[in-house]
């Protein structure tokens, strides 16, 4: 009996051990820094900062029309040479004529405005219609609040977080946008967040969730996050997207289901990790989140997995933050994903673990998400960054849960290879091919969910 | 389909029948000769075609080249076999089963075409009256292509194939001696398949498209042109319209007779 606890504590001190790397950082340096980091960015703290809290939505930066040019269409009563003496008659030139629409690009003379010229030639009674050349940008770009912080879904170089925070390199990130305009996946797949539970009240998450999970620290049916890496993990995956408020979840519209077995310490067994794995593909999840590992190997833990695996489900795990070889149940290769992490320009954290196990990476450095409401005190906002393989996994949860979506006749170890092969080799100069650092390369949504395009080669 | 083909058939038959009928009151009948000829054929023409149930739309556009077998098999009834080159492009398919989804835009892709037609004209006074069906068959050759930026070399095979059916009532003016003019109304029937395989490392995949064509009548403009008793050449301009839209071929083709 001695044994047993004695085991369960050094089990449950190994986890709590992983979960706080997987949260906090590690070199003094980094301590200094993740001081800052677990606690919110001050936007987060100040209501009073209008452009946080104007629930506008993300929108780029870009002017709203071309300047020098608009757009004009004839009446089809006016002929060809009709519509070049018109043109000339302003003193301009055609620049382009939209074939089939008969619609014609004109320059704007230098003395005039765009808006002018439009005013000018509706006045014009052989004019259909005129208008500016107005800029498009891209159509699935969700409208909550904090996007625009979530590099790891759109990185177009902004700065990572509040003004001075560094920059990230364009497109270091997992081509959500891209991805979402061919699906934001099913309701009916449903994500285990196996942690330490979530804020089920959390706005940006409580629609989103089937049912307030499963406990097992507690042994009941209440969910309820007492730590905060939980709310955090499960905002990445699956945050209520598109919402006016908050952040952006990389399966919009897939649902999540709380498994606790990380207590409010952070600590949790192996055991509580591995009935919650077997209950939660009992209760017909499509994909499990492990944020969570520990050094010991565990047949235990293998023969959940692999009873997940058996069932469909597609289970990814955190490799850990030590800059050691991968953690369990991570290293169960043949059953699960493997996560480590990139940053913000695309390079690998040094602490993020490696090993010939590691499948894939996913950004894991200052990930926006959901904390719970009480975590930074009354009246804070629910919102904070956290940094490690924790942070990395739920994206690939996510992208399961949409690749389920999408197509749910495929078995989970296609899911995971398509994962795995449709990775963008971010470190091929050094390590061509698959490698321990980062696997197959760090995940690219578009790849693994938009139509390849097969072009006929040139030559 | 296979009802409404049927009933057309009949229809034909019917009308040929009863072309024939007439044709014998009117007309003195001339000794049959059993006849070949050897013809050279090329054939453009563009179709909508829908697949995935109707739900997507996408032009196919095909081109042929072919030897055609005339022979007069009966009394003025002119059967045709034709074999030769083909080339389909289908602009774009989407494959969404595949485990890695395919926009395909492969361009034109060769293959074999076979085929066999039908026709008679029956003289009446300066009129021709009669009906013509044809059947094609394309058969694409399988073609590899590799699968772009993967972290994972793959690959993907190709091979498509359609048949097309066309029948109807042809009425030609036989009053000018060495020139033909006809119309010709048909039903026309398009369809076919387009198997895309995937093999990306230890992913495989197979899906199939079923293509059907939009427009299912034609009219269809044609002139003969005889230059001798062994050299004829005929062109063809067909209109097919359909809801949303319309579609055309153009067949020229000219016939040594021995």
């Amino acid at each position: 009996m001695k044994i047993h606890r004695y085991i369960s504590i050094v089990l449950a001190g190994t986890i709590s051990l992983i979960f706080f790397v997987g949260m906090a950082p590690h070199s003094a340096q980094e301590k200094e820094r993740g001081r800052a980091e677990l606690n919110p960015p001050p936007e987060f703290l100040s209501r009073n900062l209008p452009e946080l809290n104007s629930g506008q939505p993300f929108n780029p930066v870009t002017p709203r029309y071309k300047e020098g040019q608009v757009l004009v269409k004839f009446k089809p009563t006016l002929s060809e040479a009709g519509v070049d003496a018109v043109i000339a008659l302003y003193g301009t030139r055609r620049l382009k004529k939209i074939p089939r629409l008969d619609v014609h690009q004109i320059e704007v003379p230098a003395s005039m405005s765009v808006r002018e010229m439009v005013e000018l030639l509706r006045l014009n009674p052989d004019v259909e219609f005129a208008e500016p050349n107005g800029y498009v940008r891209i159509t699935i770009t969700p409208n909550d609040t904090y996007f625009k912080y979530q590099y790891a879904l759109y990185n177009s170089g902004q700065e990572i977080g509040i003004p001075g925070s560094p920059r990230g390199k364009q497109r270091a990130d997992i081509h959500a946008p891209e991805a979402w305009s061919e699906t934001k996946g099913s309701k009916d797949v449903v994500i285990a967040v196996v942690d330490s539970g979530i804020d089920l009240l959390h706005p940006d998450i409580k629609d989103k969730l089937r049912s307030s999970g499963r406990d097992l620290v507690n042994n009941d049916f209440d969910a309820t996050d007492d730590h905060g890496h939980g709310t955090h993990v499960a905002g990445i995956a699956a945050a209520t997207t598109d919402n006016n408020e908050g952040i952006a979840g990389v399966a919009w519209n897939c649902q999540v289901l709380p498994v606790k077995v990380i207590d409010k310490e952070g600590s949790g067994l192996y055991s509580w990790v591995a009935e919650a794995i077997v209950w939660a593909a009992d209760n017909q999840v499509g994909v499990i989140n492990l944020s969570i590992g520990g050094d010991e190997p565990s047949d235990t833990l293998k023969e959940a997995l692999r009873y997940a695996y058996e069932k469909n489900v597609v289970v990814v795990a955190a490799t850990g933050n030590d800059s050691g070889p991968v953690l369990y149940p991570a290293a169960y290769d043949g059953y699960c994903l493997a996560v480590a992490a990139t940053d913000y320009n695309d390079t690998r954290p040094e602490w993020s673990n490696y090993g010939p196990e590691v499948d894939v990476a996913a950004p894991g450095v200052r990930i926006v998400s959901l904390v719970p409401r009480w975590y930074f005190g009354p009246d804070s906002f629910p919102y904070g960054y956290g940094t490690g393989t924790s942070m990395a996994t739920p994206h690939v949860a996510g992208l399961a849960a949409l690749l389920k979506s999408l197509k749910p006749w495929l078995k989970a170890k296609e899911i995971m290879d398509i994962i795995r092969y449709s990775c963008d080799d971010i470190n091929a100069t050094q390590n061509p091919g698959k490698d321990n650092f980062i696997g197959y390369g760090r995940i690219n949504m578009e790849k693994a969910l938009v139509p390849i395009k097969i072009k006929k080669a040139k030559g | 389909m296979k009802k409404i083909i049927t009933g057309f058939l009949f229809w034909l038959l019917l009308s040929s029948a009863v072309s024939l009928l007439t044709a014998q009151q009117t007309a003195p009948t001339e000794p049959f000769r059993f006849q070949f000829r050897l013809g050279l054929e090329a054939e453009i023409f563009k179709r909508d075609i829908t697949y995935d149930e109707a739900q997507s739309t996408t032009p196919l556009n095909s081109y042929f080249t072919t030897l055609r077998l005339e022979a007069e098999i009966a009394d003025g009834y002119i059967f045709s076999l034709i074999g030769g080159y083909a080339s389909s492009n289908y602009k774009s398919l989407i494959f969404r089963q595949l485990p890695f989804s395919v926009e395909f835009e492969g361009g034109g892709l060769g293959g074999t075409l076979f085929g066999a037609e039908l026709s008679k004209v029956f003289p009446f006074n300066s009129f021709g009256v009669g009906g013509q069906v044809r059947f094609l068959s394309y058969s694409g050759s399988e073609k590899k292509w590799l699968v772009p930026d993967l972290a994972v070399e793959g690959e993907l095979k190709s091979t498509p194939s359609w048949q097309e059916l066309s029948a109807g009532p042809v009425l030609a003016y036989l009053g000018y001696e060495n020139f033909i003019p006809f119309l010709s109304v048909q039903y026309n029937y398009l369809s076919g398949k387009f198997i895309l395989r995937e093999l990306i490392e230890n992913l495989t995949g197979e899906e199939t498209k079923e293509i059907k064509a939009k427009a299912k009548f034609s009219l269809s403009a044609c002139a003969t042109l005889i230059l001798s008793s062994h050299l004829s050449f005929r062109g063809e301009a067909t209109y097919l319209p359909h809801k949303g839209g319309s579609d055309w071929s153009l067949n020229l083709r000219g016939i040594f007779s021995f």
